[in-house]
């Protein structure tokens, strides 16, 4: 208790000294212009609009809540306003006094394609932040995808340096991470498992999202905790003006969405929901039978947000997401009167924050954000026998679960055009039961039997940090974001430390190019001890502790971006180099799903691994045909004591060339044509390169790790919209086609004994199944406003 | 749970195709021993011995024997027994007919010109159980009773520490039918065959396959084995009773001699179970993509610098006839006492 409150006093002393420092960056003749961007058809406030002095060239960003706040000296200027997907909004204003100005953007007039590309162009040539990508969510739901599915993880799979792990599945594999190194944040809280039917579709529903960015590289000082890239999703906050909603039809299922004012102008809310009607659709067929299966997954969003006062607004967010799979069966032998036998699957995740946003002054942002993360997984199987008077029962359970608490302070300080500060602190009370088991035996006449096994029970740990970062224009061509992040975790047995310093700049060597460089050391505390090429659920969230050191690394980044034809085209060139220690895997001939729940501690080791690529995107973004090119060169290695004698092998995603082409074509108002083409060279196999004989069996002998290469994958995707306006809104009618032209891609590849179909007959072979042929897809989608 | 997985999976695999593709693997594979030798108070010691072969070699087992090492049994108490190569049954066998004994723990040595010496040590484990009784009860199904199910009860006194059993029940015939080519009946007045015997039981510790043991992503939805296969979790250090029900097969390979039966409890040692455990595994993959894992099954092993297994069992065989009584091969017309077991041919 006394540390608490020491570490308190010590906090509050910090945010304190900090803002005293930073008051010397003012002057006393400066006047600051500040307040929100909205937009004008919804109220929903909009991040990373532009702000520009054309007069002085200064300028300023609008931050995850719309807050824009931009000092400088008195006098008449012309203020550009820009977004992407928004016409620009030209000001006029006479600053002699601070003033507090509401800018409304409005986005039916667009169609003056330049006016967006110049927002886009300015903010990612005079941006400090590389390795970012953010990719608007209306051409994310133009583009083709299985059976008709929309998916936002998937289209960031084709972005350079991202690799998509096996095919159909929704992991993010970045520069040669794994899926755990993402930090996948949901309107600022971390998802643990953001996947449904075991990876192939994210948890996250278009229609409740209003941005996604994606930085894989020069993390700023206020993301920590992960190793690999940052996934920032923002929901919608809903319609402030009036009520609209959305409702779609899909292969595998159904979305709706519903937004709306509470209060007009004051406050809204937002609820959009998504499910599967497979187990629906299968219910009849399985009438009368004795066996019964049952499939399914939902989501479920809100959204909320009320403005108190000009300088306090509260947003309160949820998500509830769950994956459930179940097999029943009751029958009767002529020996056993009754049984019934079943087994139960299923995973879900929680997310709730309330979040507190208030001004302070006209250069002090605010906001405080109260979180709580729920994450399970639990199966069990069951097993009812009656024979006679004789009855026994018998259950499995087995168990998985985090819950964490979490509290983050953020706050961003605009002294004048040539810093933008932000600082912070956040704390994480994190509970881990990672793999327990329960068994239950009760017979007729015997008392029961109850054996609970837990590798590790529950552990309890502290995650606790704090950052500061300045994006300093220290030049007019020279721009650099420094910070630092300091963290401690601490667990009833261990406690680790961390600095981590961070660095990007940008030198803008002429008006449309510019070269960035960036530093990023980090620390990850939890692990994700996996052994499967999908998302399994049995995946352990492992917490570091006694005998498990944290992960750590730090990526040096360097590149070029220049823009063409005033925007038009966006070419940008990045080189990466990223260093890891402290990874976990399962030790060589570990049986994944026994270890998970009963021996983990005992069957996993640490090591490291290394990251090199180049990186290239070329953007068109504008005229009829836009979309983009990229190409990466990567190399990603893993080295164990224990794996492979010691010696390095390649990472199971490891891919030295990746290409996407994604291409969307304005065929009219009404109709839009889209095509992905993605070519990937083969991905590490881990096959056997001898085998012997026991008994009855041909066994293999498993040879080096990752040594060699599956073929090629390759594929072109097709879809083409229908779009009607009507009295009440929208319809959107798609058509697509997955793997056009039927390729057989490899997803799994393994050894074959089957003498017919090897030759010689006598020898194995290998073989590989395709499964993702071409597949149609067909959806609806109505918006109505 | 994997099952499930496997089940969804398919779904997409009756629209998915498999192909036969080209893999460059390199060449220069290094074979090793693999050594196969279960032993058990009361049988001769024997093992198989071969080597490993590069992957995409067309050997067979015959071609892989490795027929001249030199096979040496070792025990604490001074025992050493050197195995000869029998080449009609294409084994290492001990001449002087030595068998293991309870409770003590044997050491293998191996060498063979061109590979690396072999070691391997394990230890007899000591198994306490007693048949209790052998009774019959009618099987009813719906209204129809049928009069002739065997029911027999044993136990076994369980050793703290993790044990793993295992429970057969055979049955005396007169003959065995070959699967060989020639598809014969094999048939010698002097011997005495025997064949399995399905049985029931409603213990939900049953399991078919090892790999289905204690593992929770394979609930076993049998209840009716040709082998069980249990571990002691549930009674670690107790005694515990079981029961299983049986009806034997009509079949003119038992018309002359009646109804015979003997059921073997086997308590194996934890090589032997891993090693049978994870050979199961590792055959489910066979010919299949192994969708579960990225990384391949390996085979447990406690063969240094080879593969296979070395490791022992304990086996307690009651022997049993139709009225309960017990019974004797040799009055039963097997000259040599020795019963042949028809999963042979």
């Amino acid at each position: 208790m006394v540390m608490v409150t020491t570490k308190s006093v010590l906090c509050a002393t910090l945010i304190t000294l900090v803002l005293t420092s930073l008051s010397n960056f003012t002057s006393a003749q400066s006047v600051t212009v500040s307040g929100y961007v909205e937009d004008i058809d919804s109220g929903e406030r909009i991040l990373g609009a532009s702000i520009y002095i054309s007069e002085l060239e200064i300028g300023t960003v609008s931050n995850q809540y719309g807050f824009y706040s931009l000092t400088t000296l008195p006098g008449a200027y012309s203020v550009m306003v820009s977004h992407i997907g928004y016409d620009t909004f030209e000001l006029q204003l006479g600053l002699y006094s601070d003033t507090t100005v509401i800018i409304n953007l409005d986005s039916r007039v667009v169609g003056l394609e330049d006016i967006e590309v110049t927002a886009k162009r300015e903010n990612d040539l005079e941006s400090v932040q590389m390795s970012r990508h953010e990719i608007p969510i209306e051409d994310i739901e133009a583009l083709p995808v299985i059976l008709g599915e929309i998916d936002i993880q998937k289209t960031l799979q084709l972005l350079p340096g991202v690799q998509s792990g096996v095919e159909g599945s929704s992991g993010l594999y970045v520069r040669g991470g794994r899926p755990d190194q993402n930090l996948v944040l949901l309107d600022g809280l971390p998802l643990y498992n953001p996947n449904h039917l075991f990876g192939f579709f994210s948890v996250f529903n278009s229609s409740a999202m209003k941005k996604v960015e994606l930085i894989k590289g020069g993390f700023p000082a206020r993301y920590g905790g992960r190793l690999s890239s940052v996934v920032n999703y923002t929901m919608k906050e809903g319609n402030l003006k009036r009520f609209n909603g959305e409702a779609s039809i899909g292969l595998l299922s159904s979305r709706g969405t519903v937004e709306g004012p509470i209060v007009k102008d004051r406050g809204s809310f937002l609820v959009a929901a998504r499910r599967t009607y497979v187990d629906q659709i299968l219910r009849p067929f399985q009438s009368g039978s004795d066996e019964r299966r049952g499939a399914m997954f939902y989501d479920l969003n809100l959204k909320a947000n009320y403005v108190l006062s000009d300088n306090d607004r509260i947003y309160l967010s949820a998500y509830g997401g769950k994956d459930a799979f179940s097999y029943v069966r009751q029958d009767a032998t002529g020996l056993i009167q009754d049984k019934d036998f079943g087994y139960d699957l299923g995973w879900w995740n929680r997310v709730g924050s309330l979040r507190w946003n208030r001004l302070i002054g006209d250069r002090i942002f605010a906001n405080l954000l109260l979180g709580i993360i729920k994450y399970r997984f639990s199966s069990s199987t069951r097993r009812f026998l009656v024979k006679d008077d004789f009855t026994t029962q018998y259950n499995q359970f087995w168990d998985s679960k985090i819950t964490d608490w979490t509290a983050k302070l953020d706050f961003e300080y605009f002294p004048n055009s040539r810093h933008y500060i932000r600082f912070g602190l956040e704390g994480t009370l994190h509970r881990f039961n990672p793999g327990s088991s329960l068994t239950r035996l009760d017979e007729s006449g015997l008392p029961p039997v109850n054996l609970l096994s837990s590798p590790s029970g529950s552990i309890k740990s502290r995650e606790m940090s704090l950052y500061f970062e300045d994006d300093m224009q220290l030049h007019s061509s020279l721009r650099v974001n420094a910070g630092i992040r300091i963290s401690q975790y601490t667990s009833t047995d261990s406690e680790f430390r961390s600095i981590e310093p961070r660095m990007g700049l940008n030198i803008q060597i002429a008006q449309s190019t510019a070269v960035k460089a960036s530093y990023a050391r980090s620390k990850q505390y939890i692990h994700l001890l996996s052994n499967g090429g999908a998302a399994f659920p049995t995946d352990l969230w492992i917490p570091s502790m006694n005998g498990i050191t944290p992960q750590s690394g730090y990526q040096i980044a360097l590149g070029a971006l220049r823009s063409i034809n005033d925007g038009q085209y966006l070419f940008s060139l990045e080189g990466y180099l990223k260093e890891m220690e402290g990874l976990l895997e399962y030790q060589y001939g570990a049986d994944a799903f026994e270890a998970s729940f009963l021996t983990w501690p005992n069957a996993i080791e640490q090591g490291s691994g290394s990251a090199y690529g180049a990186e290239l995107l070329i953007e068109k973004k504008t005229g009829a045909l836009t979309g983009w090119l990229s190409y990466t060169l990567s190399r990603s290695t893993r080295r164990f004591e224990f794996l492979n004698l010691g010696e390095s092998y390649p990472d199971g995603f490891d891919r030295l060339h990746d290409i996407s082409v994604v291409a969307q074509y304005k065929l009219s108002e009404k109709t839009e044509l889209s095509a992905v083409w993605v070519y990937g060279s083969g991905y590490p196999v881990w096959v056997p390169t001898g085998r012997y004989f026991s008994t009855f069996y041909i066994i293999f002998d498993a040879g080096p790790v990752n040594a060699v290469r599956a073929p090629d994958y390759h594929r072109l995707d097709l879809s083409v919209s229908f779009k009607k306006n009507n009295t009440w809104g929208e319809r959107i009618f798609q058509l697509g086609i997955y793997n056009a032209y039927n390729r057989r891609n490899p997803m799994f590849i393994y050894p074959h004994t089957n003498r017919i179909t090897c030759a010689p007959e006598s020898a194995p072979c290998f073989a590989q199944l395709s499964l993702l042929q071409l597949i149609p897809a067909i959806s609806w989608r109505w918006i109505f406003r | 749970m994997r099952h499930l997985f496997t089940g969804f999976l398919l779904c997409i695999v009756v629209t998915g195709c498999e192909t036969i593709i080209d893999l460059d693997v390199a060449d220069n594979y290094e074979s090793r021993l693999v050594v196969i030798s279960t032993f058990s108070p009361g049988k001769i010691w024997t093992l198989e011995l071969s080597q490993s072969v590069p992957f995409n070699d067309s050997s067979l087992y015959t071609d892989a024997i490795v027929s001249n090492a030199t096979v040496v049994i070792l025990a604490d108490d001074g025992f050493r027994d050197t195995l000869k190569y029998n080449a009609n049954q294409k084994i290492y066998i001990s001449v002087d007919g030595n068998t293991p004994q309870h409770g003590k723990t044997y050491h293998l040595q191996i060498k063979a010109p061109g590979f690396a010496d072999i070691e391997a040590s394990s230890q007899v484990p000591l198994l306490s159980s007693n048949l209790l009784d052998v009774g019959r009860e009618p099987i009813k199904i719906g209204s129809l009773v049928i009069p002739d199910q065997f029911v027999a009860r044993f136990n076994i006194d369980d050793e703290p520490g993790r044990n793993y059993y295992r429970v057969t029940l055979q049955r005396l015939v007169s003959e065995c039918f070959s699967f060989d080519t020639t598809g014969s009946d094999i048939v010698n007045p002097d011997t005495l065959y025997s064949e399995r015997n399905y049985f029931q039981s409603n213990s939900p510790l049953f399991h078919s396959f090892p790999e289905t043991v204690d593992d929770p992503s394979y609930p076993d939805l049998q209840d009716s084995y040709s082998t069980a296969y249990f571990s002691d979790k549930l009674f670690d250090g107790m005694t515990r009773e079981f029961s299983i029900t049986f009806t034997p097969e009509i079949s003119r390979a038992t018309e002359s001699i009646g109804n015979h039966f003997f059921l073997e409890v086997s308590l194996l040692s934890n090589d032997l179970f891993a090693h049978e455990r994870t050979v199961g595994l590792h055959d489910e993959l066979v010919d299949l993509p192994n969708i579960n894992q990225r990384n391949p099954v390996v085979v447990h092993s406690n063969i240094q610098n080879g593969f296979g297994v070395f490791a022992a069992y304990t086996s307690a065989i009651f022997m049993f006839d139709e009225d309960g009584n017990e019974w004797q091969p040799v009055g039963l017309g097997a000259k040599s006492g020795v019963i042949v077991n028809c999963d042979n041919y």
